[in-house]
């Protein structure tokens, strides 16, 4: 079955939500997880570690950046790549 | 020397430099100096008087460092809080600093609306982070545009240039007052061993409301470098690919950071020269790294180094004891004197282990409206006029003078270098209804210094999962404050009193 983005969006929307998020904060797909206070450094590598082990793939260093992981619309995107590169 | 005329000086010498890189911004020591006097114009004009506190709750964003080099120069004391702090603390921050000023970004909009009224003190919100949302808030990009007029309050080095907020033993929020002198001697100690100069251009990882984050930028701006702010280290390759992009020469770091850059498995074929030093301190480096971390960064001279909030730094080891020592910090930083107390007050040097002491200039004035706790870690010292700092951290020395962290005298847990108070934990996790008994314990973990260990007894009948209490946490608590394992028992060891046990038997 294919993943598609939406899937993905709402997935990690999920696990940042029940793991990062305890007000009222309505999460910003835009917006920098990281630079918006929503996670902190250790928290990225937690999300990172999520989308590892829910998809069986692994990143590869020069993956680990910002401008894959930084927003929940880049990881979408960036996910699409990915699995879509895999083959699966 | 006042920490604001680090930048003044600057400015002067090097006004076309960047100063500051931050993301895509970057800013000249010109610009830097500019924006930060005419935002202290505007402090002074909206009736910011010498020593009133202006809370900056940023993220290490080139707003921050404006924010906070325009609240020393408009003669006033900043607090940086960091935005991930939970709402119910920096709603008590901004009480108990009594707080005129604060600085916000649009993250902090919607709840600051809700409470700000509640905050006794304060005068003015300035909003960093685009149009103002309304008439209530006063706009960061025109404040940084004022016209000076009038003349600056004139502080002195022994007004305060800072108060950092931290964790005491009862879970109560203490915070640490330090003046410009104190602040200006670490900032000089430690320019002088790193061998700092305007050369100098340094990869700012950690947050600014850290000591340690902080004492980074200082040490650039003395010696007129470049600092590289980044909002975190989440992105390990993006450290990789700064530091080769900016020619990183300096990199401050904790041992969970470097642990991140270590697991990428590329890393020896990056050409990672420029780094001519690293520096380790909040939590001790595991010796297995050290070899890593040399091979990496061949032309880096590694310095372990331990301090405090309530003096900033007190050691540093000398690289080149580096092989002989790998697991001392060292001894004490120019201009600090250290040693080691029994619990009757007499020094010990023959190995034992016993409490830190600290006499120096860099020492702390005090804990912010708190005097008995002051008086509790500063005592009277050789002459009448000066107090010196009983640290709780306990220490011993080998018999060449060389200083070892043994562990904390009183509860606390280090972990991630930071004070975690078991009791603050455990108050949160017995908000939870169904919790009969609650011990929260450090275990030794070689990235953490130490993890958080909750140890719960559930009321007879009553479930409750490992997440809903970790949720309960991380509801009302800072990150670092958050257990890492949460282990359900059917009992607690008590002591004869019945009391639950702190210790682990």
């Amino acid at each position: 079955m294919n993943t598609t983005k939406e899937e993905i969006g709402l997935k990690v929307k999920g696990f940042i939500q029940e793991n990062f998020i305890f007000n009222d904060k309505v999460l910003d797909p835009q917006e920098s997880l990281l630079g918006s206070g929503t996670i902190d450094s250790t928290g990225i590598l937690e999300v990172i570690s999520f989308l590892e082990l829910t998809y069986g793939i692994h990143f590869e260093d020069n993956e680990l950046v910002a401008n894959n992981f930084d927003s929940i619309a880049k990881i979408q995107s960036f996910m699409m790549q990915k699995l879509g590169g895999a083959g699966s | 020397m006042l920490v604001h005329e680090y930048l003044t000086r600057a400015a002067r010498r090097f006004p076309e430099k960047i100063a500051l890189r931050c993301g895509d911004s970057r800013l000249t020591y010109r610009e830097l100096y500019r924006s930060s006097t005419a935002l202290a114009a505007f402090l002074v004009q909206n009736g910011l008087q010498r020593g009133d506190r202006v809370v900056i709750l940023l993220e290490n964003s080139p707003e921050a460092v404006i924010s906070l080099f325009a609240a020393l120069r408009a003669g006033g004391c900043y607090l940086i809080v960091n935005p991930r702090t939970p709402q119910e603390r920096i709603a008590f921050i901004m009480n108990h600093s009594g707080a005129k000023f604060l600085v916000v970004s649009k993250n902090q909009l919607a709840w600051i609306s809700a409470s700000r009224h509640s905050f006794a003190d304060l005068r003015s919100v300035i909003f960093a982070g685009g149009t103002a949302p309304d008439d209530s808030y006063s706009d960061f990009e025109s404040a940084c545009r004022t016209a000076e007029s009038g003349s600056f309050p004139e502080p002195g080095e022994d007004d305060l240039a800072t108060i950092l907020y931290t964790s005491g033993s009862a879970g109560v929020q203490k915070g640490v007052m330090l003046t410009h002198r104190n602040v200006d001697t670490v900032v000089s100690s430690v320019s002088e061993y790193l061998q700092h100069t305007s050369d100098d251009i340094v990869l700012g990882l950690l947050q600014l409301s850290f000591g340690y984050g902080l004492l980074q930028v200082l040490v650039t701006f003395k010696s007129g470098g470049r600092i590289v702010l980044e909002k975190g280290y989440g992105f390990p390759y993006d450290i990789v690919r700064r530091i080769k992009e900016e020619r990183i020469t300096g990199l401050a770091g904790v041992p969970t950071m470097f642990s991140l850059l270590l697991q990428l498995t590329s890393l020896e074929k990056e050409d990672l020269s420029s780094v001519r030093y690293l520096t380790n301190a909040a939590a001790a480096l595991p010796p297995s790294f050290i070899p890593k971390l040399k091979s990496v960064f061949p032309a880096a001279k590694l310095y372990l180094m331990h301090g405090l909030t309530e003096c900033l730094r007190t050691t540093y080891l000398p690289p080149e004891e580096l092989d002989l020592r790998p697991t001392s910090v060292g001894k004490g930083m120019p201009n600090v004197e250290l040693w080691i107390e029994d619990e009757d007050g007499k020094r010990i040097e023959d190995g034992r282990t016993g409490e830190l002491v600290v006499r120096g200039a860099n020492v702390m004035k005090g804990y912010w409206n708190a005097p008995d706790e002051t008086a509790r870690v500063l005592k009277p010292g050789r002459n009448s006029s000066e107090r010196i700092l009983h640290t709780g951290d306990l220490f011993r020395m080998d018999g060449d003078g060389y200083f070892y962290f043994v562990s904390r005298k009183d509860e606390m847990i280090k972990s991630r270098g930071e004070k975690v108070s078991p009791l603050e934990v455990e108050n949160v996790i017995y908000t939870l209804d169904e919790i009969a008994e609650a011990r929260v314990i450090g275990v030794p973990d070689a990235m953490l210094g130490q993890a958080i260990k909750a140890e719960v007894v559930l009321k007879e009948g009553r479930g409750l999962s490992e997440r809903d209490i970790l949720a309960v946490c991380k509801k009302h608590l800072e990150d670092y404050k958050v257990p890492h394992f949460v282990v359900f028992l059917p009992s607690l060891p008590k002591t004869l009193g019945g009391k639950i046990k702190r210790t682990i038997s």
